[in-house]
């Protein structure tokens, strides 16, 4: 899962180092808001857990055995943010004083296992115990955390690889870095994920989070008891469920282009030929760009899109309702 | 009373009931990998302590310029530039008495997997161009093709170069200085404060699940189910959790108790060292080399 150096462009590490400071800067203000001791402290054996549990071999069936990220179990016990910030200090650590995972690529391998795990994680388990949940519902919930969230960040890897060629090549079209394209990546990291590590992921998580509820632990453990709004649960549905669109052929009634509107009506009417020009950010949803991976190229960039938009309005709704707050 | 047989002879191998139970591979893998990580931090340390070239110059200095050879390195598009950084890397090694060996044994795991990874690029049939050699099975020909050898050789040494130079930091920075160089860089001093404290924590954190897997394996003596390994690996990770939060509050008290306010200072001290500022100088220099070539 750990991404050396030297396989991502210098511009992707960069954007994921422009995404990841918002997020970073965000967990250390929800973990440490106010900041005391026991905080730093807490925060310190968090991300040692969140290290000593990486590291930490699990059995598996067979005689064999495997590691975990454990994000999940760490987002699931300390809440998602928490996780976040634990997870980061040990990637770092595992890149600088390790080398395990690249320096240039930290923010990378940060935004897959320490951002995208633990919250995917997070909510799933959250939305699965919705409710009273008994032992069982319990233990699927964890197991499904664990198993959904690793593969999500292997997908997540898979993408941020197999996009290299496309934006990182010499002029006569050879891959500068990571060299493959997303029809091999996406096999090459989502099928042993599916097959072997998410089974380890989900059956750790699991054993962890059923192990604390066993014993009753709690309201010792559990930091992060503070349940998840539906509302949000919704959300997040309707935007993995977004791609559902693509099965539908044809334009949708009455939202035509110009060249569209010509064949029906015979015309462009003057004021749409006048302010019809701007494409926006992403023409098409970003479709162009990724005209040649087919569905699953699409889909991603559909998600982006639902991700981007909702995250605008939701940004725009909340500061005008902090702006109205304060007048 | 009678002695079995098998205890007068002087074998070196378990006896009978001390073998290892099937199935509790994972707990010799463990400390295994703790023996490992262990012995990690302590070659490197003892390697930094060493005087050479690179442990002379300012903690923070050296990493801000082994930092900028390593964004060089990944901003180098041909085989010449790579080379000019590769070439300072092994003369920066050298004449920081750091063996290659040492160097090598840091860099060999990137460098299998990458060369393993990458192989496929050799051939025609990914990356098609001119046949240089090749052989046949049956009626599918593999040949490798000028075009993949140079893309998939620049890839291997792009890594390569780029995982020499940090484990380079790692063996001539001890990490007491990492620690001390990082609270320089233009980062949160919370971030800084939280990483060193994660790295001793963590050893307490690994000399818990140490002494757990010795426990685990010193009292084995029969094939265990994989029910309860995992039943132990749970209760382990549970227990770790518990230390984890006991002892944060613990450390968090003495740290209150000891005047821990909640602001984090940060000694900031200047490279003032004309060496330092010269190092950084010729760093940069080999960026720019990189970005213009």
């Amino acid at each position: 899962m750990h991404i050396p150096d030297g396989y991502l462009s210098p511009a992707t590490c960069v954007v994921f180092y422009g995404a990841m400071a918002p997020v970073w800067y965000i967990s250390s203000r929800k973990v440490d808001r106010g900041l005391k001791a026991r905080d730093m402290a807490r925060l310190s054996f968090a991300a040692a857990f969140s290290f000593v549990i990486m590291m930490f071999n699990i059995p598996v069936p067979g005689g064999s055995s495997g590691h975990m990220v454990g994000a999940a179990v760490a987002a699931i016990v300390l809440g998602p943010w928490a996780a976040v910030a634990a997870l980061t200090l040990a990637v770092a650590l595992q890149a600088f004083i390790f080398g395990d995972g690249g320096v240039t690529a930290l923010a990378a391998n940060s935004f897959n296992m320490a951002f995208i795990m633990s919250f995917t994680g997070y909510f799933i388990y959250s939305g699965l115990t919705l409710g009273s949940p008994g032992v069982k519902r319990r233990f699927f919930a964890s197991a499904a955390a664990g198993y959904v969230s690793v593969n999500v960040a292997a997908l997540a890897v898979a993408l941020e690889l197999g996009v290299q060629p496309l934006v990182a090549h010499s002029p006569a079209g050879v891959a500068l870095y990571a060299p493959y394209p997303l029809s091999t990546t996406i096999p090459a990291m989502v099928v042993p994920h599916l097959l072997f590590f998410g089974p380890v992921e989900a059956l750790g998580t699991a054993l962890v989070v059923s192990y604390i509820y066993k014993y009753k632990r709690q309201g010792e453990f559990l930091m992060s008891e503070k349940r998840i709004n539906p509302l949000w649960l919704v959300l997040g549905a309707l935007i993995v469920l977004v791609p559902l669109g693509l099965l539908a052929t044809g334009t949708a009634w009455g939202e035509w282009t110009g060249e569209e509107l010509s064949r029906v009506v015979g015309y462009i009417p003057e004021g749409m030929r006048r302010l019809g020009n701007w494409k926006g950010i992403l023409p098409g949803y970003g479709t162009a760009a990724l005209a040649g991976y087919g569905f699953m190229g699409t889909a991603f960039l559909y998600i982006f899109s639902a991700a981007l938009g909702s995250s605008i309005v939701v940004a725009a709704v909340y500061s005008w309702g902090r702006i109205w707050k304060n007048r | 009373m009678k002695i079995p047989g098998w205890m007068k002879e002087p074998a070196f191998e378990y006896t009978p009931l001390a073998r290892p139970a099937r199935g509790g591979g994972f707990i010799r893998k463990n400390l295994s990998d703790i023996a490992h990580l262990r012995k990690w931090v302590a070659d490197s340390d003892e390697s930094a302590l060493k005087s050479g070239l690179l442990q002379r110059l300012d903690p923070a200095a050296r990493m801000a310029g082994l930092l900028v050879l390593v964004v060089a390195a990944s901003l180098s598009r041909d085989f010449y530039a790579l080379s000019v950084i590769a070439a300072v890397t092994a003369v920066l090694a050298a004449m920081s008495s750091v063996k290659f060996a040492g160097l090598a044994k840091k860099v060999l795991p990137a460098f299998i997997f990458t060369t393993l990874m990458i192989t496929p690029v050799f051939f025609g049939f990914f990356s098609p161009g001119t046949r240089l050699a090749g052989f046949s099975m049956g009626s599918v020909d593999f040949f490798v093709t000028g075009a993949g050898l140079r893309a998939g050789v620049f890839f291997i040494a792009r890594v390569t170069t780029m995982a020499s130079l940090v484990a380079l930091l790692i063996l001539t920075t001890r990490q007491m200085d990492f620690f001390r160089g990082i609270k320089r860089f233009p980062l949160p001093g919370v971030f800084a404060a939280a990483l060193f404290m994660t790295f001793r924590y963590m050893f307490v954190l690994l000399k818990t699940a140490e002494d757990a897997s010795m426990a685990r394996r010193s009292r084995t003596i029969e094939p265990s189910m994989l029910r309860d390994h995992g039943g132990w690996f749970a209760s382990r990770v549970l227990l770790f959790l518990r230390k984890s939060l006991f002892a944060a509050e613990e450390v968090g008290m003495a740290m209150e108790s000891r005047g821990f306010t909640g602001r984090v200072r940060v000694l900031k001290e200047s490279i003032t060292g004309r060496w330092d500022y010269l190092w950084i100088g010729a760093a940069t220099f080999v960026l720019f080399i990189s970005l213009m070539a």
